[in-house]
């Protein structure tokens, strides 16, 4: 039997109260992003110990110069020290949370403000402005679209909305987004050549530029996800698309959230009865059915 | 996790009469590689056609010894490094992975797919966008997320490379045989991507980014010369039916050429491959990389089974740019 979206956001609740702290598959070792998801997905359904939980898990992983490592170790890359960032700060403004959390936050962001992509040769090889520092996945490396605007999501949740790599971030993951709307990975053109959008990336675009800017190539990028919703998506592109959209929307002055069911009841069925295959996507996508309570777009005009 | 293959007892898996002793040995000692590999050319072959019957056959004609495989762990990686609806030719059909399992599980072994894709995060996607999430659950297959899992590292055995050890996830590590599942393509840095390049999908992209970009900082063909030779036993079975010529790995074009290959080094068929596309092996940079170190290149060290590839060649369009334009002696079949 067909599970309702209201049936499956309380299922999933109790999931994730009994298991915040969790890994990128069932079964696997807790690892920063689906936790840091986990974080902010409690906190978005007043699930504290959840949040507690999970915001806790990070600060024992924070190493001692500020990073948290994907694995939660001290072996890197360190992109998700950005999530963390967020998962403290949202925690500790919910609930005045710990002098602790502060502390992480700041150091985080220290961290995060240490480093930048690496720049490359301006060249007729790539599309992109080369020279825009933005965030890598992997100290060393060029910038890439995804790390670069979750360290936007961290800057801007975190007070630090001014800063100038916050502006660079925002310029970078605008000159990323393909000509035609959407984004890919980070590559525009590639020896004359225009790549293909993505869902999820372009979806990150949207949210990390949240409030900053209107019209032109985000509306482009905004018709490419509805135009997206009606094939087979994935649950973690469907959860980052209906966090794009409701983003998109967010100055319309009727939001009407029915435009996903159909969306929705077809990942659902895709999951199966039970849906408990993946944790770590759930959380994603039951973050994303707060539409305009998520966490994440709880941001102010840049 | 942590720890060194070599040291496993499970990688004794052993292919008749080719045992991969530079795999084995802890040092960049390369031994020259003096003996010829067997390579398996199947023509006229369909998706949806014998391809169970053509890869057996391919294996067998290979000296692949079936019995050895009884109760070993056989990961299949197929190439989903960008998959997309428009273009079902830019991956690994889901007929020939499931061919694939088809076979080995006859021979008793244990089978699962992996892969981590190089351009994509949300892997469920890239699965359902390549039809490949259709075909593993119709065959009852599971699949190993190779981008996520935990990891452990394995010391460079080649060495060409700056990085003195890789990252491999627990699948990789835990299996007897990876079998390199790519599809016949151009690659518009490399010239062509073939069954070697294929394995740059085993690295994970939790320690590497999205796209695989440490890889890229630190040689693309040394990189892939030195994936191959730290990752463990190989063999490869190659859908050259529905291909892609022109800008690939991922814009590229349609080209039929109805082929399957198969062997036991991975060198070699990549060398057969790159015949085929009418390139010449040795300007192939991961291929120059990999001679004598991997395989053999040279005409004379490969043995062909089944079809002869003379007779199949068919000159694939390649991008009209300078680092391209020596791969072939005829200035035909360019493209901008």
């Amino acid at each position: 039997m067909m599970v309702t979206t209201a049936e499956w956001v309380k299922q999933q609740q109790i999931r994730l109260a009994a298991q915040p702290v969790l890994g990128y598959a069932l079964g696997q070792a807790p690892a920063a992003e689906p936790v840091a998801i986990s974080a902010l997905t409690a906190i978005g359904y007043d699930l504290r110990p959840a949040a507690e939980s999970a915001c806790k898990c990070l600060l024992a992983s924070q190493n001692a110069d500020g990073s948290v490592a994907t694995q939660l170790n001290d072996q890197g890359p360190f992109w998700t020290t950005s999530l963390a960032c967020v998962a403290w700060q949202k925690f500790g403004l919910k609930w005045d949370g710990p002098p602790a959390y502060r502390d992480a936050v700041r150091r985080g962001l220290d961290f995060l403000l240490s480093f930048g992509g690496e720049q490359i040769e301006p060249n007729d090889e790539v599309g992109h402005n080369t020279l825009l520092v933005g965030w890598p996945w992997v100290q060393g490396t060029h910038s890439w679209l995804e790390p670069t605007a979750f360290a936007l999501l961290a800057l801007r949740h975190c007070d630090q909305s001014a800063h100038p790599r916050a502006r660079e971030a925002a310029e970078l993951i605008m000159d990323r987004i393909l000509p035609g709307g959407g984004s890919n990975y980070g590559n525009t053109l590639v020896l004359g050549q225009r790549l293909r959008p993505h869902v999820q990336p372009s979806a990150i675009s949207l949210v990390a530029l949240h409030r900053i800017l209107r019209g032109g190539r985000l509306t482009s990028t905004a018709d490419y996800l509805r135009g997206e919703l009606h094939h087979p998506m994935g649950m973690l592109s469907l959860a980052w698309s209906l966090l794009a959209l409701t983003s998109a929307d967010w100055h319309t002055t009727q939001q009407d959230n029915a435009k996903f069911e159909a969306a929705l009841a077809k990942c659902f069925e895709r999951a199966g009865p039970s849906g408990s295959e993946n944790p770590h996507r759930q959380n994603l996508l039951l973050m994303a059915l707060l539409y305009r309570e998520s966490p994440l777009l709880d941001l102010p005009e840049f | 996790m942590t720890g060194n293959p070599n040291a496993s007892n499970r990688r004794k898996f052993i292919v008749t009469g080719s045992a991969i002793a530079a795999a084995t040995t802890a040092a960049a000692v390369w031994h020259e590689w003096s003996r010829s590999e067997p390579v398996f050319i199947a023509r006229n072959q369909r998706y949806g056609g014998q391809l169970v019957a053509t890869i057996r056959d391919g294996l067998l004609a290979c000296d692949l010894d079936p019995r050895s495989l009884r109760g070993k762990r056989v990961l299949l990686k197929p190439n989903l490094v960008e998959p997309s609806r428009q273009s079902p030719h830019m991956t690994t059909h889901p007929s020939v992975i499931q061919a694939a399992a088809e076979v080995f599980r006859e021979w008793g072994a244990e089978v699962s797919v992996g892969e981590g894709p190089g351009h994509v995060r949300d892997t469920e996607q890239a699965l359902m966008d390549s039809g490949v999430w259709e075909a593993l659950h119709d065959s009852q297959l599971v699949f190993e997320d190779l981008n996520y899992q935990e990891v452990g590292t394995v010391t460079n055995i080649g060495k060409t490379c700056r990085l003195p050890e890789f990252y491999f996830p627990r699948a990789v590590m835990e299996a007897d045989l990876i079998v390199s599942l790519p599809k016949m393509k151009t690659h518009h840095w490399m010239g062509m991507t073939g069954a070697l390049k294929n394995m740059y999908g085993v690295i994970p992209g939790i320690k590497y980014g999205w796209p695989k970009n440490v890889l890229h900082y630190n040689g693309i063909p040394q990189t892939v010369c030195d994936i191959n030779a730290s990752v463990g036993r190989t063999l490869t079975i190659v859908d050259a039916i529905d291909c892609m010529e022109g800008d690939g790995p991922i814009l590229g074009s349609l080209k039929q050429m109805g082929l399957m290959l198969v062997g036991t080094n991975l060198t070699a068929v990549d060398a057969t491959l790159a015949r085929l596309m009418d390139l010449e092996p040795e300007r192939i940079p991961y291929l120059a990389l990999a001679k004598e170190r991997l395989g053999p290149l040279a005409e004379s060290h490969i043995e062909q089974r089944g079809e002869a590839w003379q007779s199949l060649a068919s000159p694939f369009l390649i991008l009209d740019r300078d680092h391209l334009r020596n791969l072939r002696d005829a200035r035909t079949h360019f493209v901008t």
